[in-house]
């Protein structure tokens, strides 16, 4: 039987995994956007390979800290940054409402315009 | 509580050490990998837009932050679309995925105060006077939580060896 020091311990070894830097929402310099009302999204697509989306609700927009640019202001998924094969299921589990979507190539950006 | 203006080194130095334990804050805050993450990323861009103050020592402040973001999340994702959440927040020793797997299963199955307060006891290293300062109850309560919550990490990880 452990001891409450020893269980605290033996939890610690397990350790919580460290959130995306914040340099990465720091360096992110939009180059375009765009607002897609049906899905009640905007979407930022910033520089070096790396895109973030915005989503929430469009009622609620707010100036973007880093681009001084309009977007629809709700949860940044960083979350979404850590693969791209889980995209087009996210795409589509988004499409019926606020969305959660990022791409390193802008492709889907495209995709998601066409919408 | 002295304070100091912030900068990016000065956000970047506060995700290095602190990034950790106020990931596995959130997680226990709203049991959802993702969001907790994006509640994360929102403390730190809101350190980053400016116009704010953080006090020395700086966890209990980020820690409240995590705390208020969640709290404002919790209201507004009636508006949200459900997506699957299969990430994990806790990082195994090698070979021991499972155990890890355990834990974060066993944690969510506390009561969502009992969770906070093993989070706040175990990886943010907080005392008790400060988790009760924090979750607005009294060392007692929070040591209470604690042990209880302990018994019944303890009963249901055993089988594991953990």
């Amino acid at each position: 039987m452990h001891d409450n020091d020893e269980f605290e311990a033996c939890l610690r070894q397990f350790t919580p995994r460290a959130p995306l830097p914040p340099a990465m929402v720091a360096s992110g310099r939009p180059s375009r956007w765009r607002r897609i009302p049906a899905v009640a999204a905007a979407v930022l697509v910033a520089g070096a390979g790396v895109a973030l989306v915005w989503s929430g609700a469009p009622e609620r927009p707010r100036e973007h800290p880093l681009a001084a640019a309009q977007v629809t202001w709700g949860a940044l998924r960083p979350a979404a940054l850590r693969g791209a094969a889980a995209l087009d299921t996210q795409l589509a589990a988004s499409a019926a409402g606020t969305l959660v979507a990022v791409d390193h190539s802008g492709a889907t950006l495209a995709a998601l315009a066409r919408k | 509580m002295a304070g100091r203006p912030l900068d990016a080194s000065a956000v970047g130095r506060f995700h290095a050490e602190h990034g950790r334990t106020l990931l596995a804050y959130a997680v226990s805050l709203v049991e959802d990998a993702s969001l907790a993450e994006d509640l994360v990323q929102q403390v730190f861009l809101t350190l980053l837009t400016g116009n704010v103050t953080v006090p020395v020592p700086a966890l209990p402040y980020l820690l409240r932050a995590v705390r208020n973001t969640a709290m404002n999340a919790r209201r507004a994702r009636t508006r949200e679309v459900a997506l699957t959440d299969d990430h994990h927040w806790l990082e195994a020793p090698p070979g021991r995925a499972a155990e890890a797997v355990a834990i974060e299963r066993a944690l969510h199955r506390l009561s969502a105060e009992q969770r906070e307060v093993v989070v706040l006891r175990v990886w943010a290293g907080l005392t008790y006077d400060e988790i009760g300062h924090l979750c607005a109850c009294s060392p007692n309560t929070a040591a209470s939580r604690f042990r209880y919550a302990s018994e019944h990490l303890r009963a249901w990880l055993a089988p594991l060896g953990i």
